[in-house]
C-alpha cells in the first residue's frame, strides 16, 4: 500500500504552544505535570496533571478545569492552524481547489458546557432545561466549517482514537476521497474524566513513570495535535517540504476485558503486525518504537510483551520511549501527538528520553531510552496505542527521500 | 461488497432488553446483558438478533478478521449523565465510569464474539451510522478486514439535547466475499459537507454517486424534509425511523423489504453533512 506525505505539524501541549516547543521540551527532558492549586482539597485533588494554557489565558491553576468554557474547540483550532500554516494551507485561497478532509479524534469532545449545565440541574432540579450544543463532534464540525471541508469524521475509540484517525485518513487518501486531510486529536481535562481515572486507580498520585518498577499510573493531560496529510505528488506540486510519510496503519481488538488489557499482548501485537503489513515493511525496518507507555502496571506489562513478541531476539536493540511522563496521557490526542514527535525524530535523528523512568522493570528487557535523548539513525517509526474496551491502533511513519536528503 | 445480514431493534426506554434477546441466546447473553449499560445492551441485542437470523455469518470467516464499526450521535450520554450525577452526589461509581466511552459497545461485542479485527467508533451527527458503513467499505477494500459488523445505536432521553432520541439499534454484516447469498450489494458511497447547507450537500452526494436519476431515494423523514429542495425531481421514499445515527441504516431495512431492485440510501445531518449509498439486488 502506498504512503502519504506529512507536510504540516501542530501541537498545543504542556510543553508549549507549538510542535517545535513540544519537541524541544521533550529533548530537554521536561515534565509539565504538576499538582494544580485550585484543586487542592477537592475530590479532584488526584495528583499531578498536565494542564495547558491557551494563548492569552492565565497560567493554568486548575480553575480552567472547572469552567464551562468550550476549550476543546479552541485547542483544536490552535493546533490545526499551526499545522495548516506549515503546510501552506492556512490562507483560504490556498485551499480553494482542494478537497479537504477533516478527521478528528477525541474521547470527550466538548463536554464542559454540558457538565456545567448538568451540575446546575443537579443543584436545582427545577431549573429550566434548554438545548445546548454538546457532543464529541463539536470541535471537528467547527473546524470543518472554517476550512470548508468536504469530508468530516469524528472518531472516538478510547485512547487509540487518534491512531485510528490516522489510519482512516490514510485510507481516504489512498482511495482518492480527499486531496488533503487535516488529521488531529484533542481532549481537555474535565472533572468527569479526572474523577473517573482516580476511581479506577489509573491516575497516579505520583509522577508518571512509564516502564519503571515504581510505576503507579498515568498523569492525565490535555492537548491538541494535528498533522496535514496529502499525496507526495500534491505536496511536491505545491512546493511543500515532505516532513515524513505515514506509510501504514493497523487496528485490532483484544476481545479480552473492558478495562484491562490482554496480559499476553495479543491484541496490541496484532495491531503492530497489521501496521507493518499495511506498510509492506519487514520488522527489521523499524528503527524506533514510540510506545503508548502510560505508566500503569498493566498497560506497560502488556505493551512490553507485545513489543518483545514482535521483535523477538531484536527486542533489546530497538529503542523504545514514551512521552507520557512529559505531556501526560492526553487520551484522544495521544496518537497524533506521538506522530508529531516521531516526525521530529525522523528529521533530527534524536530520540527523546522517557521522562519519569529511572529504574526500568527488568522483566521488560527492552531498549528503553532514558536519562538523556539518544542520537540514533531513524528511518521508520512504529507508534502504538491501546485503550479501554481492548482497542489497539498502531501506525508506521517513514522518512521521506527529501527528509533523508536534508539530513545527510 | 455484499450485505449479508441485517437486524434492528426499537424499544421504549423503560422496556427490558432481556425480552428482546433471541430465545437461543438467552442462556449465554442474559448475565452479560444485565451488567451492561443501555448503549452496550442495545448494541448486543441487535447483534444477537443478527446472528440468530443469519447463523452462518460467524462460521464463514475468521473472527480475527472481523471489524466492529459503530456509529452513534450521542453515544454513551446516558451513562455519562448517570456517572456525573454519582460524582456530584459524592459517590462516584467506577462501574458507570468504565462505560463512559462511545466505543464501549465495540469492546463488549468483541469480547462476546471473540472479534479481533479493527474496532472503530464514529460519533458525529445523525449520519454516523452511514459513516460507519462507509468506513467499513474502506476496511474491506484495503483488505484490513474480511467482514465488518456495522452497528448504529442511540439511547433515549439525553438531557439538553436538541434531538429527542429513542432506544434503537441496527446491526448489519458486510463482506467482500462474492460467494453465498446476500441481501444486496453496496455499489458505491458518496458524501459531502456544506456547513449549514445540508440540501446542497445532499445534492452533491447524490450527484457524486452517478446513480441513475430514476433510482428511488430512500431516506428518513427528517432527511427528506431538510433536503427537500435537492430531492424534488427524484423519486423519494421517506421512511419513519428512530432519530439520530440509527436513522439511515433503519431506512435500509425498509428498502430491503421494498420492491426496488436498486435504490439510493440517503442521510442528512442538519450540520450540513450528507451521505448517499447505492445498493442493488
Amino acid at each position: 500500500m502506498s504512503g502519504v506525505a506529512i507536510t504540516g505539524l501542530g501541537a498545543l501541549t504542556g510543553l508549549g504552544q507549538t510542535s517545535s516547543a513540544l519537541f524541544a521540551g521533550l529533548l530537554a527532558g521536561r515534565s509539565a505535570a504538576k499538582c494544580l492549586p485550585a484543586l487542592a482539597g477537592t475530590p479532584l485533588d488526584v495528583g499531578p496533571l498536565v494542564a495547558v494554557s491557551l494563548p492569552g489565558e492565565d497560567n493554568h491553576d486548575g480553575q480552567q478545569l472547572l469552567s464551562a468554557r468550550p476549550r476543546a474547540t479552541e485547542f483544536l483550532r490552535h493546533a490545526a492552524h499551526e499545522a495548516l500554516a506549515q503546510a501552506g494551507l492556512l490562507d483560504k485561497a490556498s485551499r480553494a481547489s482542494l478537497r479537504i478532509g477533516v478527521c478528528i479524534a477525541t474521547t470527550l469532545g466538548e463536554k464542559a458546557p454540558w457538565l456545567a449545565a448538568l451540575a446546575a440541574l443537579h443543584k436545582d432540579p427545577s431549573s429550566p432545561v434548554s438545548p445546548i450544543e454538546f457532543g464529541c463532534a463539536l470541535p471537528a464540525e467547527r473546524l470543518a466549517r472554517e476550512l470548508q471541508a468536504s469530508r468530516v469524521r469524528v472518531i472516538s475509540t478510547a485512547c487509540c482514537s487518534s491512531n485510528s484517525a490516522l489510519g482512516l485518513s490514510l485510507n481516504w487518501l489512498r482511495n482518492d476521497l480527499c486531496d488533503v486531510v487535516l488529521c488531529g486529536g484533542v481532549d481537555v481535562l474535565q472533572p468527569f474524566v479526572v474523577s473517573g481515572f482516580r476511581l479506577l486507580r489509573a491516575q497516579s498520585p505520583d509522577i508518571c513513570r512509564p516502564f519503571d518498577l515504581r510505576r503507579s499510573g498515568v498523569n492525565l493531560g490535555e492537548a491538541a495535535a494535528c498533522v496535514v496529510l496529502e499525496s507526495d505528488r500534491l505536496a511536491r506540486s505545491r512546493g511543500q517540504h515532505i516532513l515524513a510519510r505515514l506509510v501504514g496503519a493497523g487496528l485490532s481488538q483484544d476481545a479480552h476485558h473492558m478495562t484491562a488489557p490482554d496480559p499476553q499482548g495479543r491484541g496490541a501485537l496484532l495491531a503492530m503486525q497489521r501496521a507493518l503489513s499495511d506498510a509492506q515493511l519487514p520488522i527489521d525496518a523499524i528503527d524506533f518504537v514510540s510506545s503508548h507507555g502510560t505508566g500503569t502496571p498493566f498497560n506497560d506489562q502488556m505493551e512490553a510483551r507485545a513489543i518483545k513478541l514482535l521483535f523477538g531476539d531484536r527486542c533489546d536493540r530497538v529503542p523504545v520511549n514514551s512521552i507520557k511522563g512529559s505531556v501526560g496521557h492526553t487520551l484522544g490526542a495521544a496518537g497524533v501527538l506521538e506522530a508529531v514527535m516521531a516526525t521530529h525524530v525522523i528529521r533530527s535523528h534524536q530520540i527523546p528520553a522517557t521522562v519519569g523512568l529511572e529504574q526500568p522493570d527488568p522483566s521488560f528487557a527492552l531498549d528503553l531510552v532514558m536519562g538523556a535523548p539518544r542520537s540514533h539513525p531513524v528511518r521508520h517509526v512504529l507508534s502504538t496505542t491501546s485503550g479501554f474496551g481492548g482497542e489497539n491502533a498502531s501506525v508506521v511513519l517513514a522518512a521521506s527521500d527529501e527528509a533523508g536528503d536534508r539530513s545527510r | 461488497m455484499k450485505l449479508r445480514g441485517y437486524a434492528r431493534v426499537r424499544v421504549s426506554s423503560s422496556e427490558s432488553l432481556l425480552d428482546q434477546l433471541p430465545e437461543a441466546c438467552q442462556l449465554e447473553l442474559r448475565a452479560p446483558l444485565v451488567r451492561m449499560d443501555r448503549l452496550c445492551g442495545l448494541s448486543v441485542v441487535a447483534v444477537a438478533n443478527l446472528f440468530a437470523q443469519y447463523p452462518s455469518l460467524l462460521r464463514d470467516v475468521s473472527s480475527d478478521e472481523v471489524a466492529v464499526v459503530l456509529g452513534s450521535m450521542l453515544g454513551c450520554h446516558r451513562t455519562d449523565e448517570e456517572y456525573y450525577h454519582s460524582f456530584l452526589n459524592g459517590q462516584p461509581s467506577p462501574r458507570l465510569f468504565a462505560s463512559t466511552l462511545p466505543s464501549s459497545p465495540n469492546g463488549e461485542l468483541s469480547i462476546l464474539y471473540r472479534l479481533r479485527g479493527p474496532g472503530l467508533t464514529v460519533t458525529m451527527g445523525s449520519t454516523s451510522g452511514l459513516c460507519a458503513l462507509s468506513e467499513s467499505l474502506l476496511f474491506l477494500r484495503a483488505q484490513q478486514a474480511a467482514a465488518c459488523l456495522v452497528v448504529a445505536v442511540e439511547v433515549s432521553r439525553p438531557a439538553f439535547s436538541r434531538v429527542p432520541l429513542e432506544d434503537a439499534a441496527v446491526a448489519l454484516w458486510i463482506s467482500s466475499d462474492d460467494s453465498g447469498s446476500s441481501l444486496a450489494s453496496v455499489a458505491g458511497m458518496a458524501e459531502s459537507f456544506y456547513a449549514g447547507h445540508a440540501a446542497d450537500a445532499l445534492q452533491e452526494a447524490l450527484a457524486s454517486l452517478r446513480a441513475s436519476g430514476d433510482a428511488v431515494v430512500v431516506c428518513d423523514e427528517e432527511s427528506a424534509q431538510i433536503g427537500a429542495s435537492s430531492l424534488q425531481n427524484r423519486r423519494v421514499c421517506a421512511v419513519s425511523t428512530p432519530p439520530g445515527a440509527v436513522a439511515g441504516l433503519w431506512a435500509l431495512g425498509d428498502a430491503l423489504n421494498g420492491p426496488e431492485s436498486s435504490f439510493v440510501l440517503a442521510g442528512l445531518d442538519p450540520s450540513g453533512h450528507a451521505v448517499s449509498t447505492l445498493l442493488t439486488r
